[in-house]
């Protein structure tokens, strides 16, 4: 930890209110949804990973953002990590372990969905007349 | 002396540690952690929160990156970028509203904290407004799980479907009552066969012809298409335009003979060409050439003709009838929209229980609801953290994988 940071939690020890600025928070949230609708526009096909991976990126610094300030763990005790960290593990190796049964594809597969792909190109509906 | 642990202590949140501070030195036992059990409380739950979600959008993302065909094009999953993108703006703002709305607890403003638990309020009846718009457009589209067609026959039998519950629903409306359909049918036929004195082109009586043309139609087309002689294509152009220029034709005597020897004096079919149709509108009491739906051509009189109209001109059942479309995976792709939205939808209805729940304190409002503040505060962030996390994957993604 910074020398900052370590002389900002100490302040803070001493603060029964951590002086965040909340609304600088909420602009740099409102920052990276920008982001993530312009990256969206981006038609790149040899870049379409990169840009998976950059939009799934600023969700979790948005994320980041929401816990470490609007949630105060900045300003909590070592607790936040015994509890946090056995969920997020587990969360983990949620997705880890359903990857090898349903993502992964060692052979062509052999689904009714993939069998039988839509012969005719879907004729766009003629009026909308709602919305989404 | 054991020292007893109290929930609220004093000031806001960190009062606990004031407390603690107080306390250092006479107690030789010490246990549990520095912060309140309802806030230790809310965080394990919200610990089991994660793990809760993590299932449908961990289930989400392996089914979206390991099904090849997985539906991405937005226009017909009626996913909105636009109301998604609003929506992730007012739960943030939501977000800070009632951080706003804690912090002025701590300083004991409680006039400022009501304030923006109001705001934080009419934000989360925004985001359920704008979400139930969205679900609307779902439920219009038949974008529900159960009812997408993942191949071309599923399709065109959800047409067929559609197509029976739309002309049963026309002759339910005509003959009300509780009788089955087929003598229902009967009694209508009957009407159109042997209709009152003068009445034989009546509107009513042009209605009671119209539904039997649809029924006529319904009928060709479910035979046509459990015979497997149609292919989607086919039956798209047939909602498109044949089922508009479909006439019904009453003569009085027989113009064809039926495939099993009838003798026929009703006939359906098409107008020849497009000169004889602008005449049939304006006058169906005249000569014309049939194109009938048996595959003959036939020549009517315009002395035959007792009466002759467009089904779809008297009874409109178009817009009850889903254009068919096909969409590998999008039975599970609609499960997992729903279960993840709805949940969070039922999340945002808890958290708008407790902020209501503070608000009904009106100004009696004071720092004995800090805690609870604090906690409401966290679950209404961890709210917000969802969707931060659905928002790119269901609206964002999509887009992108679609060019594939």
């Amino acid at each position: 930890m910074s020398h900052e940071a370590a002389t900002h939690d100490t302040a803070q020890a001493h603060d029964a209110h951590p002086h965040v600025n909340y609304f600088a928070i909420f602009i740099a949230l409102c920052v990276c949804t920008g982001i993530s609708i312009v990256l969206d526009l981006f038609e790149v096909q040899s870049m379409r990973w990169v840009i998976v991976f950059l939009v799934l990126s600023v969700a979790v610094a948005k994320a980041l953002f929401v816990l470490t300030y609007f949630m105060h763990l900045k300003f909590e005790g070592n607790w936040k990590f015994i509890i946090l960290l056995p969920t997020t593990i587990l969360a983990i190796g949620l997705m880890v372990a359903l990857t090898p049964d349903i993502g992964l594809h060692y052979y062509t597969p052999d689904v009714p969905q993939f069998n039988n792909l839509p012969t005719t190109p879907v004729v766009p509906a003629p009026e909308e007349k709602h919305g989404h | 002396m054991l020292h007893s642990w109290p929930i609220h202590a004093g000031g806001c949140a960190e009062g606990f540690e004031a407390d603690m501070s107080h306390s250092y030195g006479k107690t030789a036992v010490k246990m549990g952690l520095p912060i309140s059990r309802a806030k230790l409380g809310m965080w394990l739950f919200l610990g089991t929160e994660i793990m809760f979600f993590t299932a449908f959008i961990g289930t989400y993302i392996v089914c979206f990156f390991g099904s090849p065909g997985w539906p991405t094009d937005t226009h017909q999953t009626h996913i909105n970028i636009a109301a998604g993108g609003i929506n992730t703006f007012v739960l943030i703002l939501s977000s800070y509203f009632v951080v706003v709305a804690h912090e002025a607890m701590g300083l004991r403003d409680f006039a400022k904290a009501r304030k923006f638990l109001v705001y934080t309020m009419v934000l989360a009846f925004v985001f359920l407004g704008i979400k139930s718009y969205e679900y609307s457009g779902k439920f219009t589209h038949n974008i529900l799980p159960g009812k997408i067609a993942e191949d071309d026959f599923q399709a065109m039998d959800n047409v067929v479907r559609q197509m029976q519950v739309a002309v049963e629903g026309e002759l339910n409306s005509l003959i009300p009552g509780t009788d089955p359909v087929h003598v229902k049918q009967a009694a209508l036929g009957l009407k159109v066969t042997e209709p009152k004195a003068g009445e034989a082109d009546s509107p009513e009586v042009r209605t009671l012809r119209a539904w039997q043309g649809w029924n006529e139609e319904f009928n060709r087309l479910r035979t046509e298409v459990s015979g497997n002689k149609l292919s989607l294509k086919d039956v798209q152009d047939r909602l498109e335009t044949g089922f508009a220029q479909t006439i019904i034709v009453d003569t009085r005597t027989s113009v064809l003979k039926a495939a099993d020897g009838r003798e026929l004096t009703h006939i359906a079919g098409r107008l020849d060409n497009d000169k004889d149709l602008e005449a049939f509108k304006a006058s169906p009491k005249q000569a014309f050439t049939v194109l009938a739906h048996t595959g003959e051509r036939v020549q009517i009189a315009a002395d035959n003709v007792v009466a002759a109209s467009m089904p779809a001109g008297v009874i409109d059942i178009s817009h009850k009838i889903f254009h068919p479309f096909v969409m590998p995976y999008g039975n599970l792709f609609a499960s997992c929209y729903f279960l993840m939205t709805a949940f969070h939808a039922i999340h945002v209805l808890v958290g708008m229980t407790m902020f209501a729940v503070l608000l009904k304190q009106g100004s009696a409002l004071n720092e004995k609801w800090c805690d609870f503040m604090e906690n409401a505060g966290l679950y209404w962030h961890f709210v917000d953290l969802v969707w931060i996390f659905l928002f790119p994957l269901l609206y964002i993604l999509p887009g992108l994988m679609k060019a594939s």
